[in-house]
C-alpha cells in the first residue's frame, strides 16, 4: 500500500466512515459536497459559493480530483472542472472554459503535502468568492482549443494575485 | 505473500518501494537527529496501525495524516513524521506548512521535544494481528514488542524447513501444518493451519441448532455447549450423598431447593473435609514413623565420629529403647551399627597408616640431607688430605732434586716436561692441583 492510498483512505474515513452519510456535511465545511470517491485515483466534489457574489449566485460547480500514486508527496494532484447538466464552468478570469483552474495551489511549484482535499477546495472557493470580472482569462479560446498538456504540466505565470 | 503488518518475515521480504528508495537519505538524516536506528526498519509498520481512540490532531502529521512516527521539527516549528518530511524535501526543499526554504535537512531540523515523542507513545493501538484474533490494546511504544516477541497470532516461518509459508506462532509448536484436509462439516478441502478459523468463521455449516435448546452453536465448540445448555440432564449436587434424581440444567437450581438431601449436604461437605485432613495426617504420620526408625538405625554414626567411646557405651541402651517390630529387624540393626563400627574402625586404620608415613618420611628427610652433607664434608676433607700429600711429595722431590745436582736437568724426557712446567709456574702449582682435583672428585 502507497502512501498515497493510505493518506486517501484517511482523509476519505475523516468524511466518510467515521462519521455516517448523513453527517458528513457536518464535516466538510459548508459548500463543498462529496459527490463520488469510489476508488482512490478520482474523486467528484461539487462547491458552491456561498455569498450574493452575483456571478455565482445559485450555480453548484463540479470539481474532479485525480490523484498521483504517491499523494500527497510527488505528483500534484489533478484537479479540474467538469460540465455536466446543472454543473456550469464558472465565469473567472483564471479559469478556462474547458475547465482548467490557473491557481498556484495546484501547480508543481505552489503544491504542497500539507495541502488535502478540502483545503484545495475551501481555496477555489474563496478565489470564486472574492472575484468581481464575470470574463474568462485572455486567451481562452487559443488556449482550449490548442492545449493537450495536462494541467499540472502546463506552466502558468502566476501575476495576478487580486482574485 | 505475508500482509504488511507482519514483524520480522513480512519486513525483510515486503518492504514497500517507498522505504527502499528512501533508505539512504533516511539513513544520513539519522545520524544527525540521533533518532534511534531502530526506527528506520520497524517490525510493524506504525503508520498503518488502527488507534483506539481519536488522536488530538496536534499529534498528527500534516502529511500522511497519521499519528506521527519519528518526529521531527523544522527551524520554523513544524512537526513531521521524518519519513513524511525527507519525502516532501527531496521533491520541494522548502517547508511544506509555511514554505520557508529548507536547504539542508540535518542542519534545520532536529528530532521533536521528548514531549511530543512521549505523547505519541502512550497512544494506545490495537494489535495489528487482530484480524487472526489478537484484541490486545496496548501503547503504541509497546506493540512492536508485543507483535515480534508475544502474539500467539503473529505469523512465523513455519518450522518445517522445506516449507515456505508462514504460520501463527501459536501453531509454530505443532510442526508443518501446510498439508490439506477436508472440513468435517463441509468437506471443503482446507490447509491444516486455517482449520480452526475456517470452521469458526468461515464454514458454511458451521453453525448447528441444539436438537435439546434449540439454540445455535459453532460445531468446534460442542463441548463447550453441552457444558453450558440449559436442557442437558445432569444429576443432582446432592449426588455423592445419596440423592438419584437426574433433571435437565434448567431445572438443576429448582430441585437443589428441594432436594432432600439438602440438609445432608453442608453436613456431608463436612464430613469429606474431615475426611480429606484425616488422610493427610495419617500421610504425615507415616511418614514421621519412618523418619525415627531411619534415625534409630542410622543414628549414632553421626555422633560416633567425634566421640567414639562414649557413644559406643550408650549404644545398646538405645537399642534397649527402640521399638523394633521383629527380633529379625533387631539383629539387622545390629548387624548394620556393627558394620559402620567396622567401616570406621577401616578408616580410622587408614588415617593412622597415613600419618605414620607422613611421620616417618619428615624423620627421614632431614637424615638425608644430613648425610649429603656429611658425604660432600667428607670429599673436601679428602681432597685436602691428597693436596697435603702432594704438597708434601712435591716438597721432598724438590728437595731431592736440589740434592742432586742443579746442573743436569731430570734424565727422563717425559718427566722433565713435567718438571719443567712444574718449576716455571711455581706460584700456580698448588692452585691447579686442587683444580684437578675438583673435576674428578673422590667417591667415597
Amino acid at each position: 500500500m502507497s502512501l498515497g492510498t493510505k493518506r486517501l483512505g484517511k482523509e476519505l474515513t475523516k468524511v466518510l466512515i467515521r462519521f455516517p452519510c448523513e453527517q458528513i456535511q457536518k464535516t466538510l465545511p459548508p459548500g463543498i459536497t462529496l459527490v463520488k470517491a469510489d476508488d482512490l485515483q478520482e474523486w467528484l466534489l461539487d462547491i458552491q459559493v456561498l455569498d450574493q457574489n452575483p456571478i455565482y449566485a445559485g450555480e453548484t460547480y463540479r470539481l474532479k480530483f485525480r490523484f498521483g500514486k504517491q499523494y500527497p508527496i510527488g505528483i500534484t494532484p489533478e484537479v479540474v472542472f467538469t460540465k455536466q447538466e446543472n454543473r456550469p464552468i464558472p465565469m473567472h478570469p483564471h479559469i478556462y472554459s474547458n475547465g482548467i483552474i490557473c491557481l498556484d495551489l495546484l501547480g508543481s511549484s505552489g503544491w504542497s503535502p500539507v495541502q488535502n482535499v478540502e483545503s484545495v477546495c475551501m481555496s477555489i472557493q474563496s478565489m470564486l468568492t472574492g472575484n468581481t470580472k464575470n470574463h474568462r482569462p485572455e486567451g481562452d479560446a487559443d488556449f482550449v482549443s490548442t492545449n493537450k498538456a495536462r494541467p499540472k504540466d502546463i506552466e502558468f505565470y502566476y501575476h495576478d494575485n487580486e482574485v | 505473500m505475508p500482509p504488511p503488518n507482519t514483524p520480522e518475515e513480512g519486513l525483510v521480504s515486503a518492504p514497500t518501494t517507498a522505504t527502499l528508495a528512501l533508505r539512504p537519505i533516511t539513513r544520513d538524516l539519522e545520524v544527525t537527529t540521533a533518532s534511534p536506528p531502530t526506527a528506520a526498519i520497524p517490525a510493524v509498520d506504525l503508520r498503518a496501525l488502527e488507534y483506539e481512540s481519536n488522536v488530538d490532531e496536534n499529534l498528527i502529521c500534516p502529511i500522511c495524516r497519521v499519528a506521527l512516527v519519528a518526529p521531527v521539527i523544522t527551524n520554523c516549528d513544524h512537526v513531521f513524521c521524518q519519513k513524511c518530511l525527507v519525502q516532501a524535501h527531496t521533491l520541494n526543499p522548502v517547508c511544506p506548512v509555511d514554505r520557508q526554504p529548507l536547504l539542508k535537512l540535518s542542519s534545520e531540523t532536529r528530532s521533536a521535544p521528548k514531549l511530543i515523542a512521549n505523547q505519541l507513545d502512550n497512544l494506545t493501538v490495537r494489535c495489528p494481528n487482530r484480524m487472526r484474533g489478537c484484541d490486545l490494546v496496548v501503547a503504541r511504544s509497546l506493540v512492536e514488542n508485543h507483535v515480534s516477541r508475544y502474539c500467539d497470532k503473529t505469523l512465523v516461518p513455519c518450522p518445517h524447513p522445506s516449507c515456505d509459508k508462514t504460520i501463527a506462532r501459536k501453531d509454530e509448536g505443532k510442526g508443518c501444518l501446510h498439508y490439506e484436509v477436508s472440513c468435517e462439516f463441509c468437506e471443503q478441502a482446507i490447509q491444516k493451519a486455517d482449520l480452526e478459523t475456517h470452521q469458526d468463521m468461515e464454514c458454511l455449516n458451521r453453525k448447528k441448532d441444539c436438537e435439546l435448546c434449540g439454540a445455535e452453536y459453532v460445531r468446534s465448540k460442542q463441548e463447550e455447549h453441552t457444558k453450558e445448555c440449559p436442557e442437558v440432564e445432569v444429576t443432582c449436587n446432592f449426588a455423592p450423598f445419596g440423592c438419584n434424581h437426574k433433571m435437565s440444567r434448567r431445572h438443576l437450581e429448582e430441585h437443589c431447593a428441594r432436594c432432600d438431601y439438602r440438609v445432608v449436604g453442608p453436613v456431608g461437605e463436612q464430613l469429606a473435609e474431615l475426611r480429606a485432613e484425616m488422610t493427610t495426617l495419617k500421610e504425615k504420620d507415616r511418614l514421621k514413623d519412618r523418619r525415627i526408625k531411619f534415625l534409630e538405625n542410622r543414628g549414632y554414626s553421626a555422633p560416633a565420629a567425634t566421640e567414639n567411646i562414649s557413644s559406643m557405651t550408650s549404644l545398646p541402651a538405645a537399642q534397649e529403647t527402640a521399638p523394633y517390630e521383629s527380633r529379625d529387624q533387631y539383629f539387622l540393626s545390629l548387624f548394620e551399627t556393627m558394620e559402620s563400627k567396622v567401616e570406621r574402625l577401616s578408616s580410622a586404620l587408614t588415617e593412622v597408616e597415613g600419618r605414620h608415613s607422613m611421620m616417618l618420611f619428615n624423620e627421614t628427610m632431614p637424615i638425608k640431607d644430613q648425610l649429603t652433607e656429611i658425604r660432600s664434608t667428607l670429599g673436601v676433607l679428602g681432597m685436602h688430605v691428597r693436596w697435603l700429600m702432594n704438597f708434601r711429595l712435591q716438597e721432598r722431590g724438590r728437595v731431592l732434586g736440589g740434592g742432586g745436582g742443579a746442573s743436569s736437568p731430570s734424565p727422563l724426557p717425559s718427566a722433565a716436561m713435567g718438571a719443567g712446567q712444574e718449576s716455571s709456574s711455581d706460584s700456580n702449582l698448588p692452585r691447579r692441583l686442587s683444580d684437578n682435583m675438583r673435576e674428578h672428585p673422590p667417591r667415597l
